[in-house]
Formats: C-alpha cells, structure tokens, sequence
C-alpha cells in the first residue's frame, strides 16, 4: 500500500506521472459531493446486465 | 512465448494503474487534510476479502445482485488495460471501481462504483466519487485518454454527476447502448 519514492521510478515513468498531473491540474474535480448513502453509484446492479456490460464491445472496445 | 507475453504486459499495465494512483494520491494531498489517513490501491485480494463487510451494514440504496469477486473475474481475465480503484481510510476499505479504455485509449469507462455505506464509512461517500474521478483522470494523461465516462449511472446520481461537470446521454434503447455521463477532459 505503500507509494515508490519518485527517485524509484524510471525515466519514462516519471515522465507518465508528469502526464498524469498535468491532466490533473488542467480538470479540477470537485472535492466533496452532495452526500450520499454509499452503495453502488454507477454500474447495474444485476448481475446478468454487470457481465453483458462488461462483456460487450465498446463502439471501439479495448484488451 | 504468449504467455510471456501477456505476462510482460500485465505487469506493465499494473505499473501505469500504480503510477496513477500515486499521482492521484499526489493530488489528494492537496484537497484534504487528513490525506494521509487515504490509501489507494488495485482491487487486490485484501479489498476482495474486506467487502463482505459492507453486506453487514444498512444501506438505503438498493443492493446489487453480483460480488466483485465476480467483476474482479472477469476484467482481470478480459482487460489488461482495465481501470481499478480501491480506496481505504486507514485499514477500512471505502470504495471500489472498474472501468477500462477504449481500443484506442482516446476515452476511459468507469463502468462499476461503489461506496461503502455511511455508517461503515470513514471517508464519507461523497468522498468516493471524487477520488475515483481523480485516479481515472490520472490515468487518462498517462494513456492519452481524453474523455471520461461513467456508464450505467445509478438515476439518483445524475444530477449528482452533473455537479462533476459530467454531462448525462440518456439510452437510445439500443443494445450495447446504455446511458452514460461523459467529460471531455482539456
């Protein structure tokens, strides 16, 4: 559970985690939501629908 | 020979989804004060053993009729690329999500959340959300992506959604076709 240093990290990873946080810094998310129950918030909840969903191809779906 | 293959892509898919939680968990630093007290991991075997917990606490929102242990199946079979999140507070676990890109990672899916109920909640649900948007948009910049999706969202949950700045696409009704909230990420 534990982050690596950034000094473990290679040179193309340190430049993948530069992309990540610039991503980050240009779309804010807002830090708290209106509050709620907890539960499932997205996804269906029967389980036949969670594996066609899973299942089915995106318009381009991906491995 | 493939399955060394599949192995070496595994492992570097599992380094890009560890990359962006700590970037993610980089950001949180930022928003709240008690972040440390915020871990973020994959959905591994300990998120998978904690969840039964949840099934113990009251909830007024419907429950679901699938475990995770069943999703975790199927995108760890299906999809190298997947997006998973565990987020805890200290030892509890707090939410749980699955996604995956699109063929080309021009877009990301957020196809399953959920939060732990309120009341065995220490990080709040409406904290949730929040940080599984954070992780998934981290992972969008090291993949390209530039949009983020949020499929089959609970119909309670839109507006709450539309406060993220995602916009909401009613079903067509068409198969494959389910409504979904969308960001174009800048």
């Amino acid at each position: 559970m534990t982050n690596k240093n950034d000094a473990e990290l290679t040179d193309e990873e340190k430049l993948l985690k530069e992309k990540a946080k610039q991503l980050l810094r240009r779309n804010k998310t807002p830090t708290y939501t209106p509050d709620d129950e907890g539960g499932v918030m997205s996804g269906p909840l029967s389980k036949k629908m969670m594996e066609q969903q899973a299942e089915e191809e995106d318009e381009q779906h991906s491995k | 020979m493939v399955n060394t293959e599949h192995k070496k892509a595994s492992y570097k898919y599992e380094r890009l989804r560890e990359i962006a939680r700590e970037a993610a968990k980089e950001n949180l630093s930022s928003l709240y004060s008690d972040s440390s007290n915020i871990v973020l991991t994959g959905i591994d075997s300990n998120a998978l053993k904690a969840v039964p917990i949840w099934l113990g606490m009251a909830c007024s929102r419907p429950r679901e009729e699938w475990s995770w242990e069943e999703a975790a199946k199927i995108y760890r079979k299906k999809y190298l690329k997947r997006f998973e999140l565990a987020i805890w507070y200290k030892n509890e676990l707090c939410g749980l999500s699955y996604g995956r890109p699109s063929f080309s990672s021009t877009r990301i899916r957020i196809e399953l959340i959920e939060g732990a109920p309120r009341i065995g909640n220490p990080l709040g649900p409406k904290r949730v959300v929040p940080i599984t948007i954070i992780n998934a948009t981290a992972y969008a910049g090291i993949l390209g992506a530039k949009e983020l999706r949020i499929m089959a969202p609970e119909n309670g949950l839109i507006s709450y959604y539309e406060s993220l700045d995602f916009t909401y696409v009613k079903s067509t009704g068409a198969k494959n076709f389910p409504d979904y909230l969308y960001k174009i990420l800048k």
